[in-house]
C-alpha cells in the first residue's frame, strides 16, 4: 500500500472507532441519567404522600404516569382479569388520581410518552396489590445482598426501559420496598446529521493528511532517484541530506552505507589489480627461465640421442632455472600479497627453528649441486616469534637463495639462528664476492619492475631482497646488511621473541 | 596386495610410509624417491581412501592438502583422531592460514610445492629421527663412546680423560650429533663466560678435545660461519 493510501485508511478507521466510542458513551450516560431520574422520582413520590396512601390501602396501591390503558403492546397484568385498575383507583379515591397523569388529555397519543409505574412490596418482596408484577429475581437478590437500590434493563413489549428496586428508609410495612419501572417508545434516532458531520470531518482530515504526506512522499521519491543515481555512479556521489527528520536520517544512513560499499569496492579493485599485475608479471618473468630450461632440455635430448656424454653444466643450469622459477613465483605471490595492501598480516606463532630448517632444506639441493656448503645452526631449544609464517619463511628463503646464488662453487653459506636477549637473530653469512660499497644502499630497493631485476644480472639482487625488506618492515623486524672485514656478506634479520606458548 | 602380508615386524613399520597424493606424476616421483631412500611407500590417491586407511601401520604419513573429494585437512583431522603417527603435509598454498591450520590440526611439518626430492626425503628423515634426539643419554658410533650419566669418553674402549668443560662441550655436540651448534651458543651455554673467556677459548678447548680423541678427533667438524658439529663416524 502506498504511503498516502495507508495514511487515509488509518485516519478513516480511527475516526470510525472514535465515532462508535462516542455513541457508546452517550448511551451509557443516558441510561444512567434515566436510572437516577427514576429512582429520584420514586423516592420523591413515596416520601411526599405515597407512603401514606400505600399504607392506607396497600391492596390497590400503584403510582404512575402515562396511560397504561393506551398501551398497544400487550395487556397490562390487570387488564387481563379486571377492569383497569388505575382508572378504578382514580375513580375510587382522589389520592391516587395523579397516577394516570393527564387523564383528561384524551387526544394525546400516549404511546409516544414514557410510562412510569411504581409498585409497593413488603420487606419480604410480596405485594398486597394483586395486580403488582412478581418482584424481579435479580433485583431481589441484589437487595437481599444488602444493596439499598438496584436497577436493571426491562422490556415492556416493544418499549425498552429500566426498572429500579428501592429499599425505603422505613424498613417495615407493606410499602418497605418499591419497584419503579419506566419504559419509553423506541427512539427513532436520526443518524443522518451526526453521520454527515462525521463524514465531513473525515474528509477534512484525509485531505490534511494527504497534503502533509505529500511533501514526505516527494522527498522520499527524490531520495530514491538520488540513491539510484548514486548506485549507478558506484556510490561515488552522496545523496542530499535536507532537514532534520527521519527522511534526512535515512539519507545520512544511505551515505554512510554507500561510503562503506565504496571502500569495499575500492579495496576489491586494488586486490584485483594486484592479482592482475601478479599474473602479468608471473607470466612474463616465468617465460624467461622456462625458455632457458627448454633450451637446456633440448640440448640434453640432443646429447642423449647422439650418444654424447651429458654435460654436467647443462644439468646444473637446468636445476638452477627450475629452482629460480619456483622462488620467483613464490616471491611474486608474496609481492602481490604485500602490494595489495591487505593491512592485516596473519600473526601466528612461528617456530623459527623449524622455519630455518625448512628454508635451508629448500636450497640445500641446489647448493649441493653447485658445490657450495650450506650449513645451519639453531638453538637446542626452539625459538618462536610472531607473524605470517609464509612471508617470513619466504624472506628467510630469499636471503639464503641470494647467498647460494652469488657464492662461487666451493664457497660457504651459513645460517645461524640465535637468541640475543629478548630478540632473535637470524644471520645468513657467505664468503661470496660481497656487495660493493656503492650498491649497498640500494640493495633493498624495490627494483623488480626494473629490467635489471628481471634479467638476473649477477649484481642485480632484485626482487628477493626487497621482499625480505618489506616483510621485515611489516613485521617490525630489522634487516641489516653488513660486509664483514674478512669478506663476504652478512645479512641479519632480527625481531622480538614471542613468549613461549 | 600389500595387505596380504600379515606378519609385520617393527622394522617393517619403521620404513613404511603412507603417501596420500592425487597427482599421478608427482605421486609417482615421490614414491620412486622414497623407495630409493630405502622406504616402503604405500600410495593412496583419494581422500576417501585415506579416511579408511590405518595410519598406525605406518611410520609416517605424507599428505597432500589438495585432494579431490575429501579436503586434505579433513584427512588430517581424521588421522589425528585415531593415531599420533607423524604427518608431513605437502601444500602449494602460499596462504599462511592453511599451513597454520594444518599445524594446529596436528601436522608435524610441511613442505611447500615445488620441492626437491632430496628436500622431502631430508624432512622425512628429520621427522623420523626427532623423537630419539632429546632423550639420548649415550653416543656410540664407530669406536667413539660418550656416556652422559657416567661422564665417560672412550675411543676404541680406551677411556679418555677430559676436563669438566671439555666433557660438557663434547656432550653438547654429541647429544645433537650431525647438527651444528653456533659458537655463540656454545660460549654462553657451555663455557663459563667469566672464567673461560670468549670464542678464542672455545677454539682452544675444541682443539684439545680433537687431540684427546685421537683418530676420532676429526669428527669434531668446524662448520664455516656457524660453529662446530660432531659427526657420526658411520654416516657418510
Amino acid at each position: 500500500m502506498k504511503l498516502r493510501t495507508r495514511l487515509a485508511t488509518t485516519v478513516l478507521v480511527t475516526m470510525a472507532l472514535l465515532f462508535a466510542g462516542a455513541l457508546w458513551v452517550r448511551a451509557v450516560m443516558e441510561r444512567s441519567s434515566t436510572e437516577r431520574a427514576l429512582i429520584e422520582y420514586a423516592t420523591d413520590r413515596m416520601q411526599s404522600g405515597g407512603r401514606e396512601s400505600c399504607e392506607a390501602d396497600p391492596a390497590n396501591f400503584v403510582l404512575g404516569t402515562g396511560r397504561w390503558r393506551a398501551s398497544s403492546t400487550g395487556p397490562r397484568p390487570w387488564e387481563s382479569s379486571r377492569a383497569p385498575a388505575p382508572e378504578r383507583d382514580a375513580g375510587a379515591d382522589g389520592r391516587t388520581a395523579d397516577a394516570p397523569r393527564p387523564p383528561h388529555r384524551h387526544e394525546m397519543n400516549f404511546d409516544r410518552w414514557p410510562r412510569i409505574e411504581v409498585w409497593a412490596y413488603s420487606a419480604e418482596f410480596a405485594s398486597s396489590n394483586p395486580l403488582a408484577p412478581p418482584f424481579p429475581a435479580t433485583l431481589r437478590q441484589e437487595l437481599e445482598d444488602g444493596e439499598r437500590q438496584a436497577t436493571e434493563d426491562w422490556v415492556d413489549g416493544d418499549r425498552p426501559g429500566v426498572q429500579a428496586a428501592l429499599r425505603m428508609e422505613w424498613s417495615d410495612g407493606p410499602c418497605a420496598i418499591v419497584l419503579a419501572r419506566r419504559s419509553a417508545p423506541p427512539r427513532a434516532t436520526s443518524f443522518a446529521g451526526p453521520m454527515l458531520a462525521f463524514a465531513g470531518q473525515c474528509l477534512l482530515l484525509v485531505v490534511a493528511v494527504v497534503l502533509a504526506a505529500g511533501s514526505i512522499v516527494r522527498r522520499v521519491r527524490k531520495l530514491e532517484v538520488q540513491m539510484r543515481e548514486s548506485a549507478a555512479a558506484r556510490y561515488a556521489k552522496p545523496v542530499d541530506v535536507e532537514g532534520a527528520d527521519e527522511v534526512s536520517e535515512l539519507a545520512q544512513t544511505f551515505n554512510a552505507a554507500a561510503g562503506e560499499v565504496r571502500d569495499n569496492l575500492e579495496s576489491l579493485e586494488a586486490r584485483e589489480r594486484a592479482l592482475r599485475t601478479f599474473v602479468e608479471n608471473t607470466t612474463h618473468d616465468v617465460m624467461i627461465p622456462l625458455t632457458v630450461l627448454q633450451g637446456h632440455l633440448t640440448a640434453l635430448r640432443r646429447a642423449t640421442e647422439a650418444g654424447a656424454p651429458i654435460e654436467r653444466g647443462v644439468v646444473l643450469d637446468s636445476l638452477q632455472e627450475a629452482h629460480y622459477m619456483a622462488s620467483l613465483i613464490q616471491n611474486l605471490a608474496a609481492a602481490a600479497r604485500l602490494e595489495s595492501g591487505a593491512g592485516e598480516l596473519a600473526a601466528h606463532e612461528i617456530d623459527l627453528n623449524a622455519l630455518v630448517e625448512r628454508a635451508v632444506g629448500r636450497h640445500r639441493p641446489i647448493a649441493r649441486a653447485r658445490g657450495i656448503s650450506l650449513d645451519h645452526a639453531v638453538p637446542p631449544t626452539a625459538l618462536a616469534s610472531r607473524g605470517d609464517v609464509t612471508l617470513v619463511e619466504q624472506a628467510v628463503s630469499n636471503l639464503i637463495h641470494n647467498a647460494v646464488r652469488y657464492v662461487q662453487p666451493g664457497g660457504h653459506v651459513a645460517v645461524v639462528l640465535e637468541e640475543r636477549g629478548p630478540r632473535f637473530s637470524l644471520r645468513v653469512l657467505d664468503d661470496g664476492p660481497g656487495v660493493p660499497e656503492e650498491l649497498r644502499a640500494q640493495v633493498f630497493e624495490r627494483k623488480f619492475r626494473a629490467d635489471d631485476a628481471r634479467s638476473r644480472q649477477p649484481d642485480g639482487l632484485g626482487l628477493g631482497l626487497s621482499i625480505a625488506r618489506d616483510v621485515a618492515h611489516r613485521h617490525g623486524f630489522s634487516l641489516e646488511l653488513r660486509s664483514p672485514a674478512e669478506g663476504g656478506t652478512e645479512l641479519e634479520l632480527s625481531g622480538p621473541i614471542a613468549a613461549a606458548a | 596386495m600389500m595387505r596380504v602380508q600379515t606378519q609385520r615386524t617393527a622394522r617393517d613399520v619403521e620404513s613404511r610410509i603412507l603417501l596420500v597424493e592425487d597427482d599421478e606424476k608427482l605421486g609417482g616421483q615421490v614414491v620412486e624417491h622414497l623407495r630409493q631412500a630405502g622406504f616402503h611407500p604405500t600410495w593412496i590417491r583419494t581422500g576417501e581412501d585415506a579416511l579408511v586407511a590405518t595410519p598406525r601401520d605406518y611410520a609416517l604419513v605424507v599428505l597432500d592438502l589438495m585432494l579431490p573429494g575429501v579436503f586434505g585437512l579433513d584427512v588430517l583431522r581424521h588421522v589425528r583422531t585415531i593415531s599420533d603417527v607423524p604427518v608431513l603435509v605437502l601444500s602449494a598454498k602460499s596462504d599462511a592460514e592453511v599451513k597454520v591450520q594444518a599445524l594446529q590440526l596436528g601436522a608435524d611439518d610441511y613442505v611447500t610445492k615445488p620441492f626437491w626430492p632430496e628436500e622431502l626425503i631430508a624432512r622425512v628423515h628429520a621427522r623420523l629421527r626427532r623423537p630419539g634426539l632429546e632423550r639420548a643419554e649415550h653416543y656410540s658410533h664407530d669406536g667413539l663412546e660418550i656416556d652422559a650419566a657416567g661422564r665417560t669418553v672412550k675411543v676404541d674402549n680406551a677411556a679418555i680423560e677430559m676436563t669438566k668443560v671439555e666433557f660438557e662441550l663434547l656432550w653438547s655436540l654429541a647429544s645433537r650429533s650431525g647438527q651444528a651448534l653456533s659458537r655463540a651458543w656454545l660460549v654462553s651455554n657451555v663455557l663459563d663466560p667469566e672464567r673461560e673467556g670468549g670464542e678464542r677459548t672455545l677454539d682452544v678447548h675444541v682443539s684439545r678435545i680433537r687431540k684427546k680423541l685421537g683418530r676420532c678427533g676429526e669428527r669434531v667438524v668446524t662448520v664455516w660461519g656457524v660453529g662446530y658439529r660432531l659427526d657420526r663416524g658411520d654416516a657418510k
